[in-house]
């Protein structure tokens, strides 16, 4: 009898343990690509599928307070945003939009006027504004067969971020990537390609932090491609890209979810922290804090608790302070977004 | 034809082993169930997308359609856009 009356206790807590009661579902807000934080109060919610690309969204008031970048061809219209980064600039706050079709929008939040440019500029994984300049980075579509016969390979552009002027392309060795390492690739056919989601961060003039999702190393590198240092995640993030065999859909290539996206910079601390989560390939989310003293990389991994994973494609990571919030695509094919108290 | 009434009387004799041993074998089952379901049961979706790349030729962005499958254990591949798998993605 004992035994049983435990037995129903253990049930009964895994029953709680099982309660999302510390994360809040924000709403929906269509297919996001990005978030930011505008004040204690509101974020931006940057997404795709919806009248309008961006909402401001009063946590305090739990509703939407403004949209913004209609979707259209038009002036000042987004088709499809692609990336998007906020730059916090004194009392000045400007929202920059990159759309199909080489499009950039640069939102002033203040006055709610709005500047664009068309450039040759796309395919952008990621984007960050370090002083003068707008960083971009690309996603990369390789073929592994073709790329064998090649140097170098182009991951980004540094930009004017008011012209949007092209003043640097940035490039680096096709080896940082180690394809011919890739566990079975030679049972990958010719025609199937491998994407390279890559992330560019500048902490100090001159150099860059390239961090690349599946892959569990980071490059520091300077402007011109040179490797400056290499930072071995494996320790903290043991997944590696392979080819495997679907019983449905055959050969293909199995990236992990790790280095999903970049969670918070700031150049000014030298700090950084990325985030992963694949509960489909029994990742646990969570987030890496890399931390620039002098030459020298700390690296320290938090997991979040298991009652707080949902069960998206990627989990996807936005921090501001002790706020967290989370989002992907569910398996519902749809965007959801959590935000969980830490307190 | 009849079927002959059946009394059957079920008693049931069980001691506290014997409880222990259905529990365990009950958890057991139900543990490896689950895990069984979370190592075979992935969740895949196809996608056609359009992928834009700058044609130095024409100095203009194009398009080209892309087509495949991805999953949640992150697999994915690329398929031919007129395949079974992808045409009633839209």
């Amino acid at each position: 009898m004992r035994l049983l009356i435990l037995t129903l206790i253990i049930i009964t807590s895994n029953c709680f343990a099982q309660d999302k009661s510390e994360m809040t579902e924000l709403g929906y807000f269509g297919s996001i690509v990005n978030i930011h934080q505008m004040n204690n109060d509101s974020i931006l919610v940057v997404s795709n599928g919806l009248d309008k690309h961006v909402q401001l969204y009063s946590l305090s008031q739990g509703e939407i307070l403004n949209r913004i970048i209609r979707d259209g061809k038009g002036p000042k219209e987004a088709k499809g945003v692609v990336a998007s980064v906020l730059e916090n600039e004194g009392k000045e706050s400007y929202l920059y939009i990159n759309s199909l079709g080489g499009k950039f929008i640069k939102y002033n939040m203040k006055d709610s006027t709005a500047e664009e440019t068309l450039t040759k500029v796309v395919n952008v994984s990621f984007m960050q504004v370090f002083q003068d300049d707008l960083i971009i980075s690309k996603n990369l579509v390789v073929f592994p067969d073709q790329i064998k016969n090649r140097d170098s390979i182009s991951i980004g552009y540094v930009l004017d971020k008011n012209s949007f002027k092209i003043n640097k392309e940035l490039k680096v060795s096709v080896d940082l990537f180690d394809i011919e390492n890739i566990k079975g690739l030679e049972r990958l056919d010719f025609l199937q390609k491998i994407d390279f989601k890559t992330h560019v961060v500048y902490l100090e003039k001159n150099e860059f932090l390239l961090l690349v999702r599946g892959m569990n190393k980071a490059f520091y590198l300077d402007d011109s491609g040179d490797v400056i240092k290499v930072l071995d995640l494996g320790d903290v993030l043991p997944y590696e890209m392979e080819v495997v065999n679907h019983e449905i859909y055959g050969y293909g290539v199995k990236t992990p979810g790790i280095i999903n996206n970049i969670s918070y910079v700031n150049s000014d601390s030298n700090e950084i922290i990325i985030s992963f989560g694949q509960i489909g390939a029994n990742i646990r989310s969570g987030y890496l804090k890399i931390i620039k003293t002098g030459s020298e990389f700390i690296i320290s991994k938090e997991v979040l608790s298991e009652h707080n994973e949902v069960n998206f494609f990627d989990t996807n990571i936005y921090m501001t302070g002790k706020r967290v919030y989370i989002y992907g695509k569910a398996k519902t094919r749809t965007s959801e977004l959590y935000l969980l108290d830490t307190n | 034809m009849r079927l002959p009434n059946l009394n059957i009387n079920f008693e049931l004799k069980v001691d506290k082993m014997e409880i222990k041993k259905i529990l365990t074998s009950f958890l057991m089952t139900v543990t490896l169930f689950t895990g069984v379901m979370a190592f075979v049961v992935t969740d895949c979706a196809a996608f056609r997308i359009d992928v834009e790349y700058y044609n130095p030729d024409t100095q203009q962005i194009d398009t080209r359609e892309e087509c495949g499958v991805y999953c949640d254990d992150g697999f994915s591949r690329n398929m031919p856009c007129d395949s079974d798998f992808i045409q009633d993605v839209k």
